[in-house]
């Protein structure tokens, strides 16, 4: 039994228009998408700005509802509970949110904050309350005076600390961090990296990590999932996708990155035009509009599918068939 | 340090912000040059005073609560700072233009790209006493996004800023900055509102109109990659200071500042297999009551008695690499002292 196992996942939105809300089209934001992830693992998801990375995150936690798929934890088809049961199996997972000044109440003491969800789910509260929090805020390396202070009073490194200790208050088994540092400055981002990372061995967590830095995922992540358009087009092991990228877009995306280095590398593949819009995706693969390595009618009407390269390698592209 | 004449120099800028709770000290003395086709970075983390320095040089800070304390902004030998805000309004787009991050909120979004655009060519046109009609004015708009590599840009002039993507609304916003045909382009983060394989396409864009057109850039980021690729020389900032000064190639092959080498050693390098990240303890210093002394020394390992309590100047240690760190004093005196005079770092 997997710890968690997406099942040909997709989560389409109506667009809407006017009172009348006549449709006008579907936003297709996860087009099937299947993953399997290990108990303790950390796996990457890694695409552009609308490559539906955020939405694949939020299906998982049910926080949206899919279109159609199924979401195994732990041998639970989450898609089939009831509300009740629901409830009580996201103690198990947490979602870290990538703005941390945003997702703390700013009349709350944090304090207050981190503990809610212990209030809520186990009416905790008085002495026992002030000393899980207080624990808490030793794991995430904050100060026990921190807890009687207002989010303005701490630093954006230390909010996303907050937020860190809000989502390990009921023990999670797995943590969803979505964006988790793209707010925070470079020395602020490796501290935190190394601190998630740490955290991770201690408390044998599970991290699906969704990101658009390809060079945190690479420095964070056992395996990764790259996103186009709502679909994983490759996945591997984290050295074989960034030593040997296999779908043309990675290989783009990957030459993309400028990297913190005098000589620049000068085989840089440049992608024309911008994605296409998830409400009119182009036909075959979702690719063929922007790749320079098409190689027929083939791909501008079939639609690729999944080979595998090795057991852990697979890849969505006609040309690698 | 440049063999080339200078054309911009910024001399020992302090800028202050009052605010209620007392007096920021924002810009500490920071000094450096441009040259003519010239390109310097300027780098740090939020508020080290990188965007402050840009916005200075162009006069676009609100007098209050700004106060320019003390320095001299040179442009061809003139002080900007002492200029009019009418010498200025001929200056800017003219002769200093600027590149902003966001690009949908620096254009309008209720007039098309061709009233905008026009409007921009004529007023640069007015401000150098010239009369250019609209139709003249147009042509030059299409040649100017022909040059951005807008495809169409006969059809697509007549579009409003929401129907171009965020990569193609960069790209008019740097063919407007292009429309005064200024000698210095100050670009203020210019890809960070951008995805990756777009942020390639408006860097390799930028690389290229430099090289035809040799102009003098000033490239304002957060990200060392982004300067890496476009710049030849760049200026490290922490806390409204130049920590460090040099070429591109000495930056990452031989950075002496403990803050830049701190900084280094905290970007994860996608190039390579993994390996530990360092990071720097601590969190950028209180801009009201800033440390005494180096800015940095609360979060320095090397710090010693003399950075509490002095300053460091910005002072070369070889020829083309400045560094204000106490821990290079003993090659201050002169430029050409051999390295085994620098102090290695353990």
């Amino acid at each position: 039994m997997k710890f968690l196992e997406v099942h040909e996942l997709s989560k389409h939105f109506a667009l809407k228009k006017g009172f009348l809300s006549r449709s006008k089209g579907t936003v297709k934001a996860v087009r099937s998408v299947s993953f399997q992830v290990e108990a303790g693992e950390s796996y990457g998801i890694v695409g552009e700005s609308g490559s539906g990375k955020t939405t694949l995150g939020r299906t998982i936690l049910r926080l949206i509802t899919p279109t159609s798929g199924k979401i195994f934890f732990n041998g639970v088809n989450l898609c089939e509970l009831d509300p009740e049961m629901l409830r009580r199996l996201r103690r198990d997972m947490q979602m870290i949110f990538q703005d941390p000044h945003s997702a703390l109440n700013p009349r709350k003491t944090i304090i207050k904050s981190v503990g809610e969800p212990l209030v809520i789910h186990e009416h905790m509260r008085g002495r026992a309350l002030r000393q899980r929090v207080q624990d808490l805020m030793e794991i995430v390396g904050l100060k026990k005076e921190h807890m009687y202070r207002f989010p303005h009073e701490l630093s954006g490194g230390q909010k996303q600390r907050v937020g860190i200790a809000r989502a390990l208050a009921l023990n999670p088994k797995m943590l969803i961090l979505d964006e988790p540092t793209s707010a925070l400055d470079v020395s602020v981002q490796a501290q935190t990296l190394n601190f998630l990372e740490a955290l991770q061995g201690k408390l044998a967590l599970t991290y699906l990590f969704i990101s658009h830095n390809l060079s945190v995922i690479r420095y964070v992540c056992d395996r990764v999932a790259v996103m186009y358009l709502g679909r994983i087009v490759e996945e591997a092991e984290v050295n074989e996708l960034f030593d040997m990228p296999l779908h043309p877009y990675t290989r783009a995306l990957l030459s993309s990155v400028p990297l913190p280095q005098a000589r620049q590398p000068d085989t840089k593949i440049l992608l024309e035009g911008d994605i296409p819009s998830p409400v009119n995706i182009p036909a075959g693969c979702c690719f063929h509009t922007r790749c320079s390595e098409k190689i027929g009618p083939i791909c501008t009407t079939q639609e690729p599918e999944a080979v595998s390269f090795s057991s852990n390698h697979r890849v969505l592209c006609h040309l690698r068939r | 340090m440049n063999t080339e004449p200078s054309i911009l120099e910024v001399k020992d800028l302090k800028i202050h912000f009052d605010t209620f709770e007392g007096t920021a000290q924002v810009l500490d003395g920071c000094s450096f040059t441009l040259g003519r086709g010239d390109t310097l970075g300027l780098v740090g983390e939020t508020g080290c005073g990188k965007s402050i320095t840009a916005k200075a040089i162009l006069g676009l800070l609100p007098v209050p609560p700004t106060r320019i304390v003390s320095g001299e902004i040179r442009f061809h030998s003139r002080d900007l700072l002492d200029l009019s805000e009418k010498d200025l309004e001929k200056i800017r787009g003219n002769q200093i233009a600027m590149i902003f991050q966001d690009p949908m909120t620096y254009l309008n979004p209720v007039f098309s790209i061709e009233n905008q655009m026009i409007d921009v060519i004529r007023g640069h046109a007015r401000h150098a006493n010239k009369t250019v009609s609209r139709g003249a004015a147009r042509e030059k708009a299409i040649s100017l996004l022909n040059a951005v590599n807008i495809p169409n840009p006969r059809q697509r002039i007549g579009d409003f800023p929401h129907e171009f993507s965020g990569g193609m609304r960069q790209r008019v916003l740097i063919a407007m900055a292009l429309a005064g045909d200024p000698e210095i382009l100050i670009a203020d983060e210019p890809t960070t509102a951008l995805d990756v394989t777009i942020q390639a396409q408006i860097l390799r864009l930028i690389g290229e109109l430099v090289e035809r057109f040799r102009h003098s850039v000033l490239l304002i980021s957060h990200d060392l990659g982004v300067v890496a690729a476009v710049c030849r020389r760049i200026a490290v900032m922490y806390a409204g200071n130049i920590v460090e000064l040099t070429t591109i190639e000495r930056i990452f092959e031989n950075p002496a500042h403990p803050y830049t080498r701190g900084l280094l050693r905290s970007i994860p390098n996608l190039a390579r297999r993994k390996e530990n990240l360092v990071g720097i303890t601590g969190s950028i210093p209180d801009f009201i009551e800033p440390p005494r002394g180096c800015r940095f020394h609360p979060r320095c390992a090397h710090r010693m008695d003399v950075c509490q309590k002095v300053k460091p100047v910005l002072a070369d240690i070889e020829s083309e690499h400045r560094v204000a760190c106490f821990l290079y004093e003993s090659s201050w005196p002169s430029a050409s002292r051999p390295e085994e005079r620098i102090k290695p770092l353990p």
